[in-house]
């Protein structure tokens, strides 16, 4: 061998070893990951083709031909989009707030009085379903008693019994349920914002409106992001807390998507329940679209 | 591929391999079980006396073990019709009576008309129930419970308001509203936050003003559109007179029964299976027959029944648990209300006054829910209706002729 072929040799050897390493390294990460992508598959990805071919089989379009025709599908998606927006607007603006509230010196005890704002949070729907039930009874609940008794009603208000009413009184407590989450994730995003940021902007003049500006929210942008998409994603598939308190009515004026798709699936209306399911599925689609594009416009 | 890499991919190829023998084999999907083990699926409130059932059947029958499954009033439905549609329901399932035809229709069922023997002759049986579970001839459960409406009411809060009986009539009912009512509580209450109590209520309205759940004989049904009409006006006058709950639509039969319990309703149509709660609560309970038109009214009938799956492998065990628990001491110990065996009612469990009533309007007052397939699918029209006229936002005209046309669409003649 001549000394020249000798570093050429060893160049390549070097590639043709990386090279092992990288399939290797390949080849084990796909046997890894192939419980949970057989898990997906057939837990996810086979239920909705299933579901796909379905809600576009004979059946499923007369089913989706005979719902667009009956009103109660233009009052469920209605009813839907408002409480989406009631639910995500008011936990993100409540969840924000809390989450402020505990960065701020003058609250004492942040550790409990964080376990005490977890715990909407915490509490199973079924009893907080049960307890906001009575609580809002228009002739014996709670809520009402109180407001008499401070004088801000004459009457017993019909919270859950009211057409005009009901819906943002059930999204209130939609966002009761779920600003917690929010307020741990921003509480954790307030967490990882640099001390020497607020220093140096305090040094320049900036006050806490500008702090807030400037520093805080663009810091929380990202969080905001996935905070939104989730919520939006909870509150537009939402089924259990308004089926637990009103079953929909009164006259179907607290009817969502969710419980049009789960009185089908008590007919055994299986082409109903696709034709629905399609459609919740093809909003969520959307929304998480929103969020890869906007992922991968982060990652250019 | 290196030596480490090729072993890990074997390994897991073995274990997917024996893993999918395994479940092919097993069939932890499938319903059922083997020769010696029967499933029963039972509602949880009946937990306790059937363990006890259970332990003696298997001691009678030692060839036998018998699994309980419990179910829950919420959630049985689903999970029963989704076992059936999917063949992994169990050897034997306690369910709704009338929801046992639509099972029989998609022939899902075993036709259990041959074990009606000597042990358990037809004759024994209330007619209503068995009705109730005969398709085209056959009979495909056997009934163990069936009960309809009472009126319940308080004794001491109709005494103080100068009572001391019960309404006869709904005009009686009417009349002593004013009385009962004040700021304290109501007269009345409904269940009109649940779609299947509501429905019930304004059958028994409808039945009660004349109407008629007598299929023709192609098995379709007609809604009588004035007896719907009167049906939603009594009850949505009730409210909107303001001598029944305002919370009405929030309530379903057991927050209706709380109610009482606290004082605040003083009638309410509930079941004989409300009795006993209510006393413990420390009320005067009354009870009294359906307060119609003009005297009695006529109640739905309805109960739970043992049905038993088609395509089964141990057919022979759910049918010694079957005829075991259709055995009259049995009926009476598994019933929550009453047994649907007449021989059965003989039981001193069933001699408490305060069920007379009750037991006089199942026997002589009540008819059975409809057994067409698609009465099930008229709860939201019935519902949606019934919240709609007492809201004020639709007549009862207009109720009535919405619940007339569902009728139309789904009721037709049986294939």
């Amino acid at each position: 061998m001549s000394a020249l072929s000798a570093p050429v040799d060893h160049a390549a050897a070097a590639r043709e070893r990386a090279r092992r390493s990288a399939r290797r390294t390949t080849q084990h990460g796909w046997l890894t990951s192939l419980p949970g992508i057989v898990a997906v598959t057939v837990l996810c990805l086979v239920p909705i083709v299933m579901t796909l071919v379905e809600a576009f089989s004979a059946e499923g379009l007369a089913a989706a031909r005979t719902l667009l025709e009956t009103p109660v599908l233009g009052r469920a998606v209605r009813n839907t989009v408002v409480w989406t927006v009631i639910s995500v607007v008011g936990a993100v603006l409540i969840g924000y707030g809390a989450a402020f509230l505990l960065q701020h010196r003058a609250v004492r005890w942040p550790g409990l009085v964080r376990s005490l704002l977890l715990l909407p949070w915490i509490v199973p729907q079924v009893v907080a379903a049960t307890i906001w039930c009575w609580y809002l009874s228009q002739d014996f609940g709670l809520l009402n008693r109180m407001l008499q008794v401070i004088g801000l009603i004459d009457d017993p208000v019909d919270w859950l019994s009211n057409t005009s009413l009901v819906l943002p009184v059930l999204a209130s407590i939609q966002v009761w349920s779920t600003f917690p989450f929010v307020m741990l994730i921003i509480s954790a995003g307030l967490q990882g914002i640099p001390e020497e940021l607020y220093e140096a902007a305090r040094l320049d003049g900036a006050r806490s409106h500008h702090l807030l500006r400037y520093i805080v929210l663009p810091s929380l942008r990202d969080l905001t992001f996935i905070v939104l998409l989730i919520t939006t994603i909870w509150a537009f598939n939402s089924f259990a807390l308004v089926w637990l308190i009103t079953s929909g009515g009164p006259a179907d004026s607290s009817t969502l998507l969710g419980v049009l798709l789960y009185r089908a699936f008590q007919q055994g209306d299986t082409a109903r329940v696709a034709v629905v399911a399609v459609l919740q599925f093809l909003v969520s689609v959307v929304i998480a679209l929103l969020y890869v594009k906007r992922t991968r416009e982060e990652d250019a | 591929m290196s030596i480490r890499t090729k072993i890990v991919a074997a390994i897991s190829a073995i274990v997917v391999i024996v893993a999918g023998a395994v479940l092919i084999a097993v069939k932890p999907w499938a319903g059922g079980s083997d020769e010696a083990t029967i499933t029963w699926w039972v509602p949880d409130w009946d937990e306790a006396v059937a363990t006890e059932l259970v332990a003696e059947f298997e001691a009678e029958n030692p060839d036998y073990d018998v699994e309980i499954v419990l179910t829950t009033w919420d959630t049985m439905a689903d999970k029963i019709r989704v076992a059936l549609d999917a063949g992994t329901a169990p050897e034997v399932i306690t369910e709704l009576t009338s929801r046992v035809a639509r099972y029989a229709r998609a022939d899902q069922l075993t036709d259990v008309t041959s074990w009606y023997d000597s042990s358990m002759p037809t004759e024994d049986f209330l007619t209503s129930a068995l009705e109730a579970v005969t398709v085209n001839g056959a009979t495909y459960a056997v009934p163990f419970r069936h009960d309809s409406s009472v009126l319940l009411y308080n004794r001491e809060q109709l005494a103080a308001a100068g009572y001391d009986e019960a309404p006869q009539s709904w005009d009686e009912v009417v009349a002593m509203s004013a009385d009962l009512t004040s700021e304290a509580g109501y007269a009345f209450g409904w269940p009109l936050g649940n779609d299947n109590n509501a429905v019930v209520r304004w059958l028994e309205q409808y039945l009660s003003n004349g109407g008629d759940l007598t299929p023709a004989a192609d098995g379709s049904l007609t809604i009588d559109e004035t007896a719907a009409a009167a049906g939603l006006t009594s009850i949505a006058e009730s409210i909107q007179e303001g001598w029944a709950s305002q919370s009405s639509l929030e309530l379903d039969n057991t927050a209706l029964r709380d109610l009482m319990a606290n004082g605040k309703v003083a009638m309410y149509v509930g079941g004989a299976y409300d009795i006993a709660p209510l006393q413990e609560a420390g009320i005067d309970v009354g009870t009294a027959p359906y307060p119609g038109v003009g005297g009695a009214g006529t109640t739905t009938a309805d109960g739970f029944s043992l049905l038993v799956p088609a395509d089964i492998e141990n057919t022979d065990g759910a049918q010694a648990l079957v005829q075991f628990l259709a055995q009259p001491h049995n009926e009476a110990a598994l019933t929550a209300t009453f047994p649907a065996r007449v021989s059965a009612m003989e039981d001193e469990r069933f001699s408490d006054p305060l069920q007379q009533p009750a037991i006089d309007q199942l026997m002589e007052y009540s008819v059975p829910l409809p057994n067409h397939p698609a009465w099930s699918d008229m709860t939201p029209a019935i519902f949606a209706a019934v919240q709609s006229v007492v809201l004020g936002d639709q007549t009862a005209a207009d109720g009535a002729a919405s619940i007339v046309a569902e009728a139309e669409r789904l009721l037709g003649p049986i294939e």
